[in-house]
């Protein structure tokens, strides 16, 4: 090695400088920035976890209320097979009605002024099934088939509210038969019971219509092949029949379609 | 032996705490080996204030990197050889670095053990100093941080013979210097006598 290579190593590899003070005063000062920068990080992070956290949330509740409303719709389809299918099942009559008056409540309900939430509060019952109650646990089971909710049919559930106030108004011995019971639908509410609804209880209503014009159309046609058979048949007659038949929706599609 | 066992755990605690982010470990490794660290840094950069910018450039950079540091070698040597890139990065940034001078020639050799007892580390701080910067870069990487040429080569992106030459007119320089001040030292103890 060089002779001032070694001279300067040994004289210089050890060599100490001590740096003014502000020296670390600014470096502390860097440090924390890049400190704070992490934590920023961290905080923004947080942030927006809780954030995805509240929408959320805030989705569910929406969800919910839009249970509620199919509830409501639901409603609608309580007709007096179910009340007093209801009635025969209600093993633990409860006087305690829908306002924990029943004075109240069964005015309320003649003047056609129906509580929403009372309304929220009643059972989803469908048509021609029979709700059972677990004697045990005061819950109430009941099965029903499974048909998929549309949520924009909001236009539908404004319309079928209309109709479960017309029905209640209707049924009105019915209802309060079902507001006796109101702690079993509390019971209800609280997620005992898987609820599927047919939520087209209004095209329901025109189905059946249509039933009863189809079976009419049909005991024509047969009361003309009896009448043909016993007795004269009229050209008139028979156009009629003709023309009742193809006014059948059903036909019509079928035409259409194969079309 | 007990002391030395005692000191490098210390180091070691101190590394550890360095990487979750400690500061007071921070502070304590800053104290340790920041006057070290300004010194080399000086041997570079002649303005004191350019070389703490570099230091603090250097310690930033240090803890931000301390995972990478791997216990088989010293942590004083890691961190030294931060602060020679950082110094480097520096120049690069503001000098130009190879300036050719004229060199007197140096007829004699010195006596170097008698420079060696007589001159004080910042005597030759000071010669370090007056060297044109490309000379003090090659000689400082060289002579006191033992790199090889090729690493200076790749480090400066010059060839071996840039590197070579450099060196050797940095030596020669050098050597001028250091028969000036014997010279001085002679004619001292001349007139003392």
């Amino acid at each position: 090695m060089n002779n001032i290579d070694r001279l300067f190593k040994e004289k210089l590899e050890f060599h100490r400088t001590t740096p003014s003070k502000a020296v670390w005063q600014k470096l502390e000062g860097e440090l924390k920035k890049g400190e704070n920068n992490k934590v920023l990080v961290w905080v923004s992070v947080a942030a927006s976890i809780l954030l995805v956290f509240i929408i959320s949330i805030a989705y569910l509740k929406v969800g919910s209320n839009i249970d509620n409303s199919i509830k409501i719709s639901k409603v609608n389809q309580v007709d007096n097979n179910t009340s007093s299918a209801k009635k025969s099942a209600n093993t633990k009559p409860n006087n305690q009605v829908v306002n924990n008056d029943s004075r109240n409540t069964t005015s309320s309900v003649k003047e056609g002024k129906i509580d929403k939430k009372n309304i929220n509060t009643y059972p989803d019952i469908k048509n021609k099934t029979t709700p059972t109650i677990d004697n045990t646990s005061h819950t109430l089971k009941v099965d029903y088939k499974q048909q998929k909710y549309d949520q924009t049919n909001d236009a539908e559930v404004l319309k079928n509210n209309k109709a479960i106030t017309n029905l209640l108004e209707a049924n009105l011995e019915d209802i309060q038969t079902v507001s006796e019971s109101q702690k079993d639908y509390e019971i209800s509410t609280n997620s005992s019971i898987t609820i599927v609804y047919n939520l087209e209880p209004v095209v329901k209503v025109d189905t059946s219509r249509k039933n009863n014009e189809k079976n009419r159309v049909f005991g024509k046609i047969v009361a003309f092949a009896k009448n043909a058979k016993s007795s004269e048949i009229g050209l008139s007659q028979l156009r009629a029949v003709k023309d009742d038949f193809l006014s059948l929706d059903n036909f019509n599609n079928k035409q259409q379609t194969q079309k | 032996m007990d002391l030395k066992i005692h000191k490098s755990i210390t180091e070691d605690e101190l590394i550890a705490k360095c990487r979750k982010g400690d500061s007071k470990a921070q502070a304590s490794i800053y104290k340790k080996y920041s006057s070290r660290m300004l010194a080399t840094c000086m041997r570079y950069i002649k303005e004191r204030n350019e070389a703490e910018d570099t230091l603090i450039q250097g310690f930033m950079k240090a803890f931000s990197k301390i995972d990478q540091f791997k216990k088989e070698g010293s942590f004083d040597g890691w961190l030294r050889r931060i602060m020679v890139n950082e110094s480097l990065t520096y120049l690069r940034r503001n000098k130009s670095m190879y300036l050719e001078v004229d060199i007197e020639k140096a007829d004699k050799e010195p006596d170097y053990n008698t420079l060696s007892t007589r001159l004080e580390a910042e005597d030759l701080m000071k010669m370090i100093e007056d060297l044109p910067v490309g000379y003090r870069t090659i000689f400082n990487l060289y002579a006191i941080e033992g790199y090889s040429h090729k690493e200076i080569c790749e480090q400066l992106g010059i060839t071996i013979n840039t590197s070579k030459s450099q060196l050797s007119r940095a030596r020669k320089m050098l050597q001028s210097m250091l028969l000036k001040s014997e010279n001085m030292v002679i004619k001292k103890l001349v007139h003392h006598e």
